[in-house]
């Protein structure tokens, strides 16, 4: 392992710092009006925003991570995965890292408490704490309609 | 065995169907007309074009198959007579063949050839039955040249090209959106005008202040500054000038630009009709025939531009009444001169573009519907009443043979009679976003009157704001959009009926806002019903470009699409006949089962049973994932695997049945590791079944399920 690194996408969600890989980054955008789905939306999927033309599931993703959370929202990311893409609105994309695995500290899955995890492990970015998110768990959460 | 590649496969059998459509229509067209003895040489022409692709790839019989077939009409030619029926008939099936190759997978073209060629050995020697060549004799090429490589078409622009639906879908949104984007400059050109009125008022001041200087009072450098700063002002406020020009022109010419693009590729999603109906000809022929009818099918507007997906779906509900008319409406020919008309019936296809719509009559000359027969058929299948079926109006009447498996036929044939086919026609057209309409004159003949939108793609919409959001429907359900204080209780009184009248708020579960006269009201028609729908604004109409809705949205019964704004702002599309629906369908409670498999491939089988029983299932692709599924969701029941990365099912059990909240949730193992240990296993684990993985609808599957559900 030594000396492999891996690439990730990091973003603001308020005060905290997350971190996907960046092979599921579609495209960061600015803020686009949402409109929503009446009978279908919950907190976490809010409706449906025009991405390049075609109109995409928009979700809160801090809904997932930490309802607790409010952020404020600057800009829009986009994430995808087998060609199905996810939009999200964010406080602000900082841009894509090479970070070795050792840099990682990974957290075990907690079993011993009911509750949803989406998070691989944290690294330190300039001091930062980033949280490095489990994208297979996210997309298939999202397909659950969670 | 095939030498060929799938490159050459898919260019040669691209080839045939040209040419085999060309082939039959002439074919059908000379049968009619013996007379028109030219057509003998694009017969001709056709075959030569298939005997060359044949050569190109190496399937000799098939070079034999059409030079027998091209014998024919060179040895009519000569003899200047007509090909007989029995020749004709050969030539269709040899035609036939063609096509069926042409629509064989490559992957399949051995196994095809092998079972095909003693068929096509036969009608060689069946077609060369009268020739007089003994020896295959080239004949020289129809007028036209040609070229020995006939894979090629005839010319660039009318080249047909394939392309996936994803990628024309994938082309229409960027080139909405690309539209869209073209709009963005001409506020952006607006604000530089502004920018460019501010500036001009820089320079009147800038004149002022000079005034008000005494330049002779000021020093050397002063007054260079002041010349220097006067030229400079003079040359930024000509370069702004030149740049909103510059804009302006770009401006319409990118708006331009975008515009045609954009109509170029809603047009490429438009065929003539002609091309999806091009099979009819020969099955009127070939059907009329066996029931020993004379029938003559004509087309008008066979240049009627129709969208591709339309016509797909629209070419069994058009089969259906073409049957239809063969086996119950046009007499047997001595019936119809005892009716004094003429022996041959004649069916009659014609498209037109009207007012926007699109419109398709299938008419036949034949017996016509008989509405007091229809209407004891009503009686006797106890629909309605003798005194309300009796007094049905003819429309009213005729509107019960859409229902399904109703019918007047006296008898079931293998053509029809069984009432289904008006039934698929109804639905389908309804799908479509169109109605059906049955015109009838008894003794005379029938039509049939089916109007679509044009396109699927490009709705005209009228749009409303409800709760400030944009919400559309399509004018083909609008009655009318009004402001009105005619409001009684519930209703609204409009002309001289009361209609119900429904607050949009209230489809949502929503409490409406408080509302004062006089309301905004969409009057919308479902059949022959109306109803008001209250909105908070009608903004107007609009020529939408719409979407399907992603799958990942569960189905809304109330939103059959969307669509962009011209700003790009989304749009809802009501699905008006699922709005309107009046009887409350109370969902059934479906129980809910989550299943964890890190195999997608197993996983998905698991979903596609269990769904088709009628479950409501999540799926998880491990116990990570599955333990944030139960953290957020109740389920009835869990299945699971063993083997799977991170922690195994084993441990995953017995963590969930340490649970307070999960323990009484039953679990059962579904697992390829079937040992007597494995079961022991899981039986300590608490879980309550073990099924070993095999095809999942032996039935054990689901009976484990269901008594597991059960309890």
């Amino acid at each position: 392992m030594f000396g492999e690194v891996i690439s990730v996408f990091v973003f603001q969600l308020g005060e905290r710092h997350f971190a996907l890989t960046s092979d599921v980054i579609h495209k960061i955008t600015s803020l686009k009006p949402i409109h929503s789905i009446p009978d279908q939306c919950n907190l976490i999927l809010q409706g449906l925003v025009n991405l390049d033309g075609k109109l995409e599931p928009c979700i809160y993703l801090q809904e997932l991570l930490d309802p607790t959370m409010q952020p404020s929202f600057h800009q829009m990311m986009a994430m995808i995965q087998d060609s199905e893409i996810w939009v999200f609105p964010i406080t602000k994309a900082l841009g894509s890292y090479r970070i070795p695995f050792s840099a990682f500290q990974e957290i075990p899955f907690e079993f011993s408490i009911l509750r949803v995890n989406y998070i691989r492990g944290h690294f330190l970015l300039d001091q930062t704490e980033v949280s490095l998110l489990d994208e297979s768990l996210l997309f298939s959460a999202l397909n659950r309609g969670a | 065995m095939s030498s060929f590649d799938s490159v050459m496969y898919e260019l040669f059998c691209s080839e045939l169907k040209t040419q085999c459509r060309a082939f039959n229509q002439d074919l059908l067209e000379i049968e009619q007309h013996p007379e028109k003895q030219h057509l003998l040489v694009s017969l001709m022409r056709a075959t030569h074009s298939i005997k060359g692709a044949a050569r190109v790839v190496n399937l000799d019989p098939l070079v034999c198959l059409a030079h027998a077939m091209e014998d024919c009409m060179s040895h009519a030619q000569r003899s200047q007579t007509a090909l007989t029926e029995e020749k004709i008939n050969l030539l269709l099936q040899s035609s036939d063949i063609l096509i069926a190759l042409s629509q064989n997978p490559f992957e399949g073209f051995d196994n095809w050839w092998n079972k095909q060629l003693p068929s096509i050995e036969l009608l060689i020697k069946q077609l060369s039955g009268e020739s007089v060549t003994e020896e295959i004799v080239e004949h020289p090429p129809p007028i036209v040249e040609m070229q020995e490589s006939s894979v090629s078409a005839s010319s660039d622009y009318d080249r047909g090209v394939r392309i996936a639906a994803g990628n024309l879908n994938q082309l229409m949104n960027l080139s909405g959106e690309s539209l869209i984007e073209s709009h963005w400059l001409d506020p952006f050109k607006e604000r530089l005008l502004s920018d460019k009125k501010q500036f001009a008022k820089i320079e009147t001041l800038f004149e002022q202040l000079k005034n008000q200087l005494r330049v002779e009072s000021c020093n050397l450098v002063a007054q260079n500054c002041l010349v220097d700063l006067h030229m400079q002002l003079n040359e930024v406020a000509l370069r702004l000038g030149q740049r909103v020009a510059e804009m302006d022109e770009f401006n319409r010419h990118h708006a331009s630009l975008s515009e045609h693009l954009y109509q170029n590729i809603i047009k490429s999603r438009m065929q003539p009709l002609a091309e999806g109906i091009e099979g009819f000809s020969r099955m009127v022929r070939d059907l009329s025939r066996k029931l020993n009818k004379e029938i003559r099918l004509e087309i008008e507007g066979q240049a009627t531009l129709v969208d591709r997906e339309i016509l797909e779906k629209l070419e069994a509900p058009l089969n259906h009444l073409l049957r239809n008319a063969i086996d119950h409406g046009i007499e047997l020919p001595q019936d119809r001169i005892n009716a004094k008309k003429n022996k041959e019936g004649v069916l009659l296809i014609s498209a037109r573009h009207d007012k926007g719509m699109l419109e398709i009559t299938v008419s036949d000359d034949g017996r016509g519907i008989d509405i007091e027969r229809l209407k004891n058929k009503i009686i006797e299948k106890k629909m309605l009443g003798e005194q309300q079926a009796l007094a049905l109006t003819p429309e009213e009447a005729m509107d019960y043979l859409f229902l399904p498996g109703f019918s007047t036929a006296s008898e079931i044939t293998e053509v029809s009679g069984r009432g289904v086919g008006l039934d698929i026609v109804h639905s389908v057209v309804r799908e479509l976003g169109g109605y059906v309409k049955i015109e009838s004159n008894f003794g005379k003949g029938v039509r049939f009157i089916l109007r679509l939108p044009l396109t699927r793609s490009v709705v005209q919409t009228l749009i409303v704001e409800i709760a400030g959001e944009n919400y559309g429907f399509s004018l083909m359900h609008i009655e009318h959009a009004l402001i009105t204080s005619q409001v009684v209780d519930q209703t609204l009184l409009y002309g001289k009926e009361q209609i119900p009248l429904i607050d949009s708020w209230t489809l949502w579960k929503e409490h409406p806002p408080f509302r004062e006269l006089p309301f905004c009201v969409v009057v919308l028609k479902n059949q022959e019903n109306l109803y008001g729908l209250i909105v908070d604004k009608i903004v107007g109409e609009k020529e939408l470009l719409v979407q399907p809705l992603d799958r990942r949205l569960k189905s809304h019964s109330r939103i059959s699409s969307a669509a962009l704004m011209e700003d790009g702002s989304p749009i809802l599309i009501f699905d008006v006949k699922d709005l309107l629906k009046e009887s409350e369908t109370n969902l059934r409670e479906k129980k809910k089962v989550l299943i964890i498999d890190d195999s997608k491939a197993f996983r998905e089988r698991e979903y596609q049973v269990l769904s088709e029983q009628g479950y409501d299932v999540d799926k998880a692709i491990d116990a990570r994932d599955a333990w944030n599924a139960l953290a957020t969701s109740f389920y009835d029941l869990i299945i699971t695997d063993i083997e799977m990365p991170g922690i195994n099912g084993f441990e995953l059990i017995r963590k969930i049945k340490k649970q307070p909240t999960l323990q009484n949730i039953p679990v059962m193992i579904v697992s390829s590791a079937g040992t007597e240990r494995d079961k022991l296993k899981g039986n300590e684990v608490g879980a309550a079944d073990y099924y070993v993985k095999d095809d999942l609808r032996d039935g054990t599957y689901l009976e484990c399920v269901l008594k597991l559900l059960r309890g």
